[in-house]
């Protein structure tokens, strides 16, 4: 089954971003069923290098007390996902929340901080996302399960919490903890180093500067409208994303649907693409995320926007002939996202809590195991 | 509580060997004493299924060893379901706790310190490790909460202590994980070890240590079956180790075990599971005698395109044809060593039939028959 | 009737001069021959039966070359053709290579490296400076010069560091990517290849000009010790023979390490050096003092003191490699770690105790798979040097640091600290006679030293007393802060003996003698 995801704003080239890939590419591989529909393959359409440049390399960003330290993104992840807790007086901070908030909230915040803090382990991200879906989707079908009572540690909740939504069926055994417990256990002494009474202080703080992520969206999205060129005359990044879908559609069996995961600006991008630049690729569902589709068509600023619209016979622009579904995740705390169902017609708008931070929420959606989770659920109604 | 297997001659070279299996940790998670006493620091740590069975598996091998220099002298079993049962019946054996283990070797120590004999350990069970030693874990871990790595071997202080017994070969096999949990990244714990002291002569032995994982990695087994390594290393000492540095028997070598090991694992597993030899060694020592050495051959066919449509036939010194229909891989067998014959045979006439003969020797022989 | 058998080994691209292990079974499967085989060289079998015979090369990366010939003739000739070498360009590191067995997901970046050079200086400082990246290939003696280049095959990227012929015993030099630091083998005229390994994580390949050296390395990390040892003996025959090395005007210190490292673990108990002897001793002790950028050399000197009994000079080298640093391979680091902790287990010594806990923490994720030392940096130390420094309170060095100086021997008698080393023995090159005079505070203890001299031909001489891990250097007259008045050192005594006292202040009191003679200045 072919995932295309179409990148926001914002995104170069680097070793992180060949980490994020890979995170990613097996979160999807982990949460969308591949068993009655194929192998899951991710395109990645990479067109950063044809994105916005900055010649002062964005000296205009006022500079500010933004400097980040090492422990800025885990506390910024405290702050996002379980804002104003704190460990108990054993130093559990996972346990905390996990009695007083939700095993969801622990399972992102623990996989979130995996991320940013790996240790010096290199277990395989598969190995990560197929231990974070089996753990979301045991934690949201058993809320406050009864052995959380008998857990006194961070160590033993999460093992205890691998164990129970491990599959029953497992074939081998480790010798020693398992790797997935094992990778985990860094970012857990990580979680518990941290000085947690500053965790408050950092709710308003920014996931980088606030500013800079606004450039950039405002720069992108003008070199993206300026150079996108005419159906037909494709501008380069038009062309890389429109290459991408051709080759995911080329890839697929009949039965496999083409699935279009879109970003930020890459939703507009998408959108853009399916309408216009290949309206005959059939895309079977069009999940955009934190995207501001809506808003360009109020502005009538896609190549197949028709200003007549709206009219008293059509009161929405149609969604893309060539989608059969399309969902748009948002969330009311991103400034940056837009809902659609006052726009489009046959679209389904879907909210998704992030974060309490206005951007940061922005740039997070794909670091949530339960976002993951919620995608599979989105996909699986539309089958 | 008798050996599992004596035939001890004093003031004679024999093999004498410890094996150790542990699957049952009380004291760690959906252990007995759990509930009620739980390790300070269980490490993500739980019960086993596979030592057990794996300890079995090799203490059954050892019974047969044949080793005309330093016959086997003694079996030393100790297993945490107390309770052998495999090839040689069932009976009653010591447990895994810490003093077991230590009052075991302490007996084992003795028995081996002869110059020709020849000192067999191994262990399988929970083993963790940092970058500079390996710590084995014993039953009864966690027992202590104000020392709470006071029931953990320390093997390295072990191993180099070894060095004053005087038994010139000693073979160590760690069928265990070697991660490094958090508790050790800042708090240097220790375990005991079982045997303390400074080489008081320097003799030199064969000392190889082998471990079923790589530092940083974990030894892994099919639940409830005999590990990988173990199952790999008891084939290595049958005969995949196998070298004929004379007209005589063919001798299972020290020197070809890891290799020998390592080549069997990527036959019985694609996990990445991988053996790792370290200690010091001053030459090689031949350990078991053996008539049927085994050979791991690869046949394959040039051109490729010939492999997918040839019915391939093996014959070796047993006379012991293997057949294989049409496959597009290359064929993994075992054959025994010596004369042997391979041959490709096309009944659609794409290519030409072809038979090879040829000698091959242990522990691996990749064979390509030129069609 | 019997005939000669001619094997040659092809493996293209293979650098000139390298041997590897080659067996030859006859047809019963019994070991005819055994030994090594130059490649892409033809190697003589004489007088072998008329039969079959199956030849088998062991090649350093793991990896069995195997080949049948049947002798019917007086002569005949066998080619054994090499496995695959997936590097065009590199061929001759494929051969030490370990095939991966998965594909790597990390990749190397040019920016993602840092190449770190540190100076052990007559200071006793480590002064640490990130040296640049060149993309050109020059033949700068001393430079240490990065090629990156990006080669993408089945396994990933590469990169290229080429060391010139002239660089100094003093230095060292560290790897850094990402957050992961190699240590190079600091060798002349090597070539060292970076690239990604099995578990994803680095791997760094030397390739240093003595072949041997490369190949028993790499068996020995293979756990083929009978390769090793085939292979070994021509590592032995010229790195232990002193006059053998004396007719080579540069020592190779990698060659040097690798042969101790051989001898430690495989070296067989029939051949020299073994059983450890005053051979073996006297030579670890000279690489130890010659390379003072390695201290594998002192991990070495250290178990062959521990495998004499010598506990003072084991706790002498072994502290002198962790002051020096980390040792540049992974076997090094080991046998360091199982050296402070057999000391630490048996003696009471602080300093032991101290730096074992320096080395749990600087080297706590060492990775056991590359042959050179890869630590995780810490966060502290990544800014100025790949690991922070560990200094201990009582250590007495002494180094070569001039090699035409003549041995001369000293001796350190300290009578009243029980719990002290009695006497130690310090070797350097001393100068003309001078009149020095040391004092430091007045307290428990006295040291004396005892100087004789062989050669008066030099200059006056630097006496240096460190003292709290401070670098005092005074000729005559003057005194340093700090709390230890220090007037005058003199040498007192006839053309052949010298004596210098001085106090140490009390138990605690941190000494670091150095004996470094300089010329007399034009």
């Amino acid at each position: 089954m072919p995932v295309v995801f179409v990148h926001g704003v914002n995104v170069r080239r680097s070793a992180l971003y060949d980490q994020t890939i890979a995170r990613r590419d097996a979160y999807f591989h982990a949460h969308l069923p591949p068993a009655v529909l194929g192998g899951v393959d991710v395109f990645n359409p990479y067109w950063g290098d044809s994105g916005a440049k900055f010649s002062w390399n964005l000296a205009s960003v006022p500079s500010g007390p933004y400097e980040t330290f090492g422990t800025a993104p885990l506390l910024q992840l405290i702050a996002e996902i379980a804002p104003g807790t704190a460990p108990d007086d054993a130093g559990n901070l996972l346990l905390s929340i996990a009695r007083k908030r939700s095993l969801l909230e622990v399972i992102d915040l623990l996989w979130g901080a995996q991320a940013h803090a790996p240790g010096p382990f290199d277990t395989s991200p598969a190995l990560i996302a197929e231990s974070a879906q089996r753990a979301t989707t045991y934690a949201a079908a058993t809320s406050g399960p009864a052995w959380l009572a008998d857990v006194r540690s961070d160590d033993q909740l999460i093992s205890r919490l691998l164990r129970e939504s491990a599959q029953t069926c497992e074939t081998t055994e480790t010798f020693g903890p398992s790797e997935v417990f094992n990778a985990l256990q860094w970012a857990i002494e990580a979680l518990r180093q941290l000085p947690h009474e500053t965790a408050a202080a950092t709710v308003s703080a920014l996931r980088g500067r606030g500013n800079a992520i606004l450039a950039r969206f405002i720069g992108d999205a003008c070199v993206y409208v300026t150079t996108r060129g005419r159906p037909g005359e494709h501008g380069p990044i038009v062309q890389i994303v429109v290459d991408a879908l051709q080759q995911a559609a080329q890839s697929r069996t009949s039965r496999q649907p083409l699935v279009v995961v879109a970003h930020s600006l890459g939703g507009i991008i998408a959108y853009d693409a399916l309408t216009s630049f290949a309206p005959t690729i059939p895309c079977d569902v069009l999940i955009t995320v934190g995207s501001q589709i809506a808003l360009f068509e109020e502005m009538k600023q896609f190549v197949a926007s028709d200003p007549k619209i709206p009219n008293k016979v059509q009161p929405r622009a149609p969604k893309p002939a060539n989608v059969k579904h399309w969902i748009n995740v948002f969330d009311l705390v991103d400034a940056l996202s837009y809902s659609a169902g006052n726009v489009f017609s046959d679209v389904k708008d879907v909210k998704f809590n992030v974060s309490p931070s206005p951007l940061a929420a922005h740039v997070s959606y794909f670091e949530r195991p339960t976002f993951y989770q919620c995608l599979s659920a989105w996909l699986a109604k539309t089958r | 509580m008798t050996l599992f297997y004596d035939a001890i001659e004093e003031d004679r070279a024999q093999t004498h060997a410890l094996v150790i299996g542990i699957d049952d940790y009380p004291h760690l998670e959906e252990g007995a004493l759990y509930g009620s006493d739980p390790a300070r620091f269980p490490m993500g740590l739980g019960q086993l299924t596979s030592p057990v069975r794996s300890a079995t598996h090799i203490a059954d091998w050892l019974v047969t060893l044949d080793n005309p220099r330093a016959p086997l002298g003694s079996v030393d079993l100790l297993l945490s379901s107390r309770m052998y049962s495999g090839a040689n019946g069932a009976k009653p054996v010591r447990g895994t706790t810490f003093d077991d283990i230590r009052d075991t070797f302490d007996l084992w120590v003795r028995r081996c310190d002869h110059a020709g004999s020849v000192a067999i350990f191994y262990f399988c069970g929970h083993g963790i490790s940092t970058s500079s030693r390996t710590l084995l874990i014993t039953e009864s871990y966690g027992r202590n909460r104000n020392v709470p790595f006071e029931d953990v071997i320390d093997f390295q202080t072990t191993y180099h202590a070894m060095e004053n017994c005087a038994a010139a070969t000693q073979l160590y096999f760690l069928d265990c994980c070697r991660n490094t949990p958090p508790q050790f990244w800042s708090v240097d714990y220790t375990g005991r070890p079982l045997l303390t002291g400074i080489p008081l002569v320097k003799r030199g032995r064969d000392a190889p240590v082998l471990f079923g994982s790589l530092q940083g990695q974990f030894a892994r087994a099919p639940v409830g079956e005999v590990s990988f390594f173990t199952a790999a290393l008891v084939e290595a000492l049958k005969g995949i180790a196998a070298d004929r540095p004379d007209n005589g028997r063919w001798k299972i070598s020290t020197s070809k075990l890891q290799n020998a090991i390592n080549k069997k694992i990527e036959r019985i597993t694609t996990l990445d599971v991988r053996c790792e030899q370290t200690g010091d060694t001053v030459k090689t020592s031949y350990v078991h005698e053996t008539d049927d050495p085994t050979v791991l051959v690869t046949l394959d066919c040039r051109p490729e395109a010939a492999l997918p449509c040839a019915h391939l036939r093996a014959t070796d010194a047993r006379a012991r044809p293997l057949q294989r229909p049409p496959d597009p891989a290359p064929w993994h067998l075992e054959l025994k060593a010596g004369e042997c014959s391979a041959e490709a045979h096309f009944p659609t006439g794409d290519f030409a039939d072809c038979r090879e003969s040829c000698s091959i020797n242990p522990p691996h022989f990749y064979w390509t028959l030129t069609v | 009737m019997r005939g000669k058998l001619g094997v040659v080994v092809n493996a293209p691209g293979a650098a000139p001069d390298t041997s590897i292990a080659m067996e030859i079974f006859d047809a019963r499967g019994k070991r005819v021959w055994s030994g090594p085989t130059r490649l892409n060289d033809s190697t003589v079998v004489g007088r072998l039966r008329y039969g079959e015979y199956l030849i088998r090369a062991h090649f350093p990366s793991g990896d069995d070359a195997t080949g049948h010939v049947q002798i019917e003739d007086a002569t005949t000739t066998a080619t054994i053709a090499s496995p695959a070498a997936p590097l065009a360009g590199w061929r001759w590191a494929s051969y030490y290579w370990r095939q991966p067995r998965r594909p790597a997901g990390r990749v190397l970046a040019a920016d993602g490296m840092t190449l770190w050079r540190g100076e052990l200086s007559l200071a006793s400082q480590h002064r640490w400076k990130r040296m640049a990246f060149t993309s050109k290939s020059t033949d700068e003696p001393r430079a240490a010069q990065m090629v990156y280049y990006d080669e993408r095959g089945q396994d990933g990227v590469y990169a290229h560091l080429r060391i010139g012929s002239e660089i100094q015993t003093n230095v060292q030099l560290w790897l850094q990517v990402g957050t992961r630091f190699f240590a190079i083998p600091a060798s002349p005229r090597t070539d060292v290849v970076v690239s990604v390994a099995t578990a994803g994580d680095f791997d760094v390949t030397v390739h240093n000009e003595r072949s041997a050296a490369n190949v028993v390395l790499r068996y020995l990390l293979e756990g083929d010790l009978e390769s090793a040892r085939t292979i070994g003996k021509q590592l032995i025959g010229r790195d232990f023979n002193a006059a053998e090395r004396e007719r080579e005007p540069n020592w190779n210190p990698t060659a040097a390490m690798v042969t101790g490292y051989y001898v430690m673990r495989a070296a067989p108990v029939d051949d020299p050096p073994w059983p450890i002897d005053d051979r073996f001793f006297r030579w670890s002790e000279d690489v130890c003092d010659t390379f003072p950028g390695f201290p594998d050399g002192a991990v070495i000197f250290g178990w062959a003191a521990l495998r004499r009994h010598d506990v003072l000079r084991a706790r002498e080298a072994f502290l002198t490699a962790c002051w020096r640093g980390l040792p540049a391979f992974t076997l090094g680091l080991r046998y360091l770690f199982d050296g402070l902790r057999v000391l630490r287990g048996t003696t009471g010594d602080r300093d032991i105790a101290d730096a074992y806990e320096w080395l749990m923490d600087v080297a706590r994720d060492s990775s056991s798979e590359t042959e050179t030392t890869s630590i995780e940096g810490s966060r502290s130390s990544q800014e100025t040097a790949p690991f922070r420094p560990f200094r201990p309170r009582r250590l007495i060095r002494r180094e070569k640091k001039f090699p035409i100086i003549d041995a001369a021997s000293a001796r350190l008698l300290s009578p009243n600290l029980e719990d002290e080393l009695r006497w130690l023995s310090v070797s350097a090159g001393l100068p003309a006679p001078a009149r020095w005079n040391v004092e430091i505070g007045e307290h428990a203890a006295k040291a004396a030293f005892v100087f004789a001299r062989d050669d008066p031909s030099f200059g006056p001489a630097l006496f240096e007393v460190i003292e709290e891990l401070q670098n005092t250097s005074f000729a005559t007259g003057g005194s340093r802060a700090g709390g230890y008045p220090i007037d005058t050192i003199a040498l007192q005594g006839e053309a052949r003996a010298w004596r210098a006292h001085f106090t140490i202040a009390d138990a605690d009191t941190i000494v670091i003698i150095r004996i470094v003679p300089i010329l007399a200045g034009p």
